[in-house]
């Protein structure tokens, strides 16, 4: 289990002018300037679950990350990892044997050497058994292909290969709760089809409790059921997928072209501000609504009727979109 | 609860000595530059003793001096060679030192570590034949005496100690990289600021008296002049158990050093990041 309770974290970084002569001024000037990365965020997650934890850039996703894997201690508050604070020296040791961190943009393996190296490695660090060892590498082989892999340099694996690499050596030991950051940052769909598998798998398996940062809401469709949104440090939201979607309605966009020209501000107007119109770059005219508030039919034929349509298309809200409206709204 | 605490780490010495293997090439290359070097300096002595006139300068006959100069070199192979501070820095500007801190060990043991696997490899790999071949030379063509059994094990001991102190004050100094992004500088500086004051490049007895009387008790002897003396035989046995006695203290006290830095490099990492 993992209680973050009150968490803030403060940052503070010498302050530079810009230009050389600033940068004179700045040697004897004792200014700083001190940044909020993330401030009085609270939450516990419980056993066997996979959060999506998200945000945007600079949002404060990596440092809570962070501090929950030790790796930086909180200005105040208080995170307890099975009842631990992983940033305490002390009781860091106990909890490393039951955690896992993946780092999508670092690589953890031993970059000269076969991959199979790096995982020796590893068995000797968690003090493992041979036979444990070797159950446990077929069973990570199975879910990440790693066999095609073992003999070759960690430099020469691709970014995807490395990827199930890293991904299996955070999880040699079988730990009880994986940090995922950005694990899909930058592979192609296959592979992102294959990790997304792969870490369901092991949350179905071992009970495994799996937070995960990310930019690409399909990882989150596709593995998490709870979603924490953070923005500037604040928590947004703390929820189920389900309970966000409902929030903010069913929301479908219809989406037309045409080379005839429609007058949007009447448009709306038309239907009471319940249908939003907008012309689009790709020279669409996009016509969102709440399908819980107005049905299809009347958008339909005030369009037809209008219009000499050539195209239509209808799409219904993605996470993607809430999520981008929650950014920019910067409230839920 | 784990059965063996040191058993991790066998992992690194491991898997630094495979890494010497894997750049083989690498390094033969640099110890062809090596040969080059000393090749020079072979001349550069024989120009100066013919010079001179003398047997011997300040106590070192020619064929003294080119053993010296050689095993100098042959010794910074095996015991100069670790990636302590390479990897300190890469870890500092990109910031793995973090990522480091999620598996249970401790860092600057691993480092430690994984500098003895690298003095094992370049140890079987380089060392021994090279000193093989140059024990040869020095008897059939220099006309030197075969080395005592004795020296040669107190040699291996003086050098293990020299490890331990270089690869401390790498470890030390690769930590600047917090403050400046200048350390290849740094580094430039250090080796050749090393290779003087260990009397790699002139042996002690070439420097003026007052520096002589305060050089060898700096740790920096330990890493050249200490074995250096022991091996050629210039010290009694006496004398070599207590210059390798000063060496044992100058690497408790930089390993201690360097376990404090790396505390503190961990707590201002923790506050800080990365």
């Amino acid at each position: 289990m993992i209680e973050v309770k009150h968490v803030s974290k403060t940052f503070s970084k010498p302050y530079r002018e810009p230009g050389l002569a600033g940068a004179f001024r700045t040697l004897f000037t004792k200014k700083k300037i001190i940044t909020k990365a993330v401030d009085d965020i609270s939450f516990t997650v419980g056993e066997g679950e996979i959060v999506g934890y998200i945000g945007s850039n600079g949002a404060g996703k990596s440092t809570t990350i962070k501090m929950m894997t030790g790796i930086l201690t909180p200005t105040s508050g208080e995170i307890l990892i099975e009842g631990k604070r992983p940033y305490d020296h002390r009781e860091r040791k106990t909890i490393l044997q039951d955690i896992g961190v993946v780092f999508g943009q670092r690589t953890q393996l031993w970059w000269d050497l076969p991959l199979r190296d790096s995982f020796d490695l590893y068995r000797d660090i968690y003090g493992m058994s041979q036979a444990e060892y070797e159950q446990r590498l077929d069973y990570l082989d199975r879910l990440l292909g790693l066999k095609p892999l073992m003999l070759s340099q960690v430099k020469t694996l691709s970014l995807g290969q490395r990827m199930r690499a890293d991904l299996a050596a955070s999880l040699i030991h079988n730990p009880k709760i994986l940090f995922l950051d950005e694990p899909t940052i930058g592979l192609d769909v296959l592979v992102k089809e294959k990790i997304t598998e792969a870490i369901r798998q092991i949350n179905r398996d071992g009970h495994t409790t799996i937070i995960l940062t990310t930019h690409d809401m399909k990882d989150i469709q596709n593995l998490c059921k709870r979603l924490i949104i953070i923005d500037e440090g604040h928590l947004l939201y703390d929820g189920t997928l389900a309970d966000i979607k409902k929030r903010f309605g069913d929301i479908r966009h219809i989406f037309v072209l045409s080379s005839d020209r429609l007058d949007l501000e009447e448009a709306t107007k038309a239907f009471g501000g319940r249908v939003s119109f907008v012309m689009l770059d790709d020279g669409y005219l996009e016509a969102s609504y709440n399908a819980d508030e107005i049905g299809a039919d009347p958008i339909y034929k005030f369009l037809l009727a209008k219009l000499n349509v050539k195209d239509l298309k209808v799409d219904e809200t993605t996470l993607s979109s809430i999520v981008r409206k929650i950014y920019e709204a910067k409230s839920v | 609860m784990r059965r063996n605490p040191f058993k991790k780490y066998l992992g690194f010495i491991k898997g630094s000595f495979l890494s010497v293997l894997a750049f083989r090439i690498e390094i033969l290359a640099w110890i062809l530059q090596d040969v080059l070097n000393v090749v020079i300096l072979v001349f550069l002595w024989f120009a100066i003793y013919q010079q001179n006139g003398d047997a011997s300068i300040n106590s070192f006959t020619y064929p003294q001096m080119i053993s010296y100069l050689i095993m100098a070199s042959l010794t910074n192979q095996w015991i100069g060679n670790s990636d302590t501070f390479s990897g300190v820095s890469r870890d500092i500007t990109r910031g793995d030192i973090a990522t480091s801190l999620t598996r249970p060990l401790s860092y600057r043991g691993r480092y430690y570590a994984a500098s003895f696997g690298s003095l094992l490899a370049n140890f079987f790999l380089f060392f021994v034949p090279l000193f093989v071949i140059c024990q040869f030379v020095f008897v059939y063509a220099l006309g030197l005496a075969w080395p005592l059994w004795y020296n040669v094990i107190f040699y291996l001991l003086a050098g293990l100690l020299g490890m331990t102190i270089i690869d401390s004050f790498d470890f030390i100094i690769a930590q600047l990289g917090f403050k400046t992004n200048s350390l290849f500088g740094i580094f430039i500086m250090k080796l050749a600021l090393f290779s003087f004051l260990s009397g790699a490049a002139i042996p002690f007895s070439f420097f003026p008296s007052w520096a002589q009387l305060f050089l060898p008790y700096l740790p920096f002897g330990g890493l050249s002049s200490t074995p250096l003396n022991i091996f050629l035989g210039r010290f009694s046995p006496l004398e070599s158990l207590q210059w390798l006695a000063v060496s044992a203290g100058w690497a408790v006290v930089l390993y201690s050093l360097s376990l404090l830095t790396n505390n503190l490099m961990i707590k201002h990492v923790e506050s800080v990041g990365g």
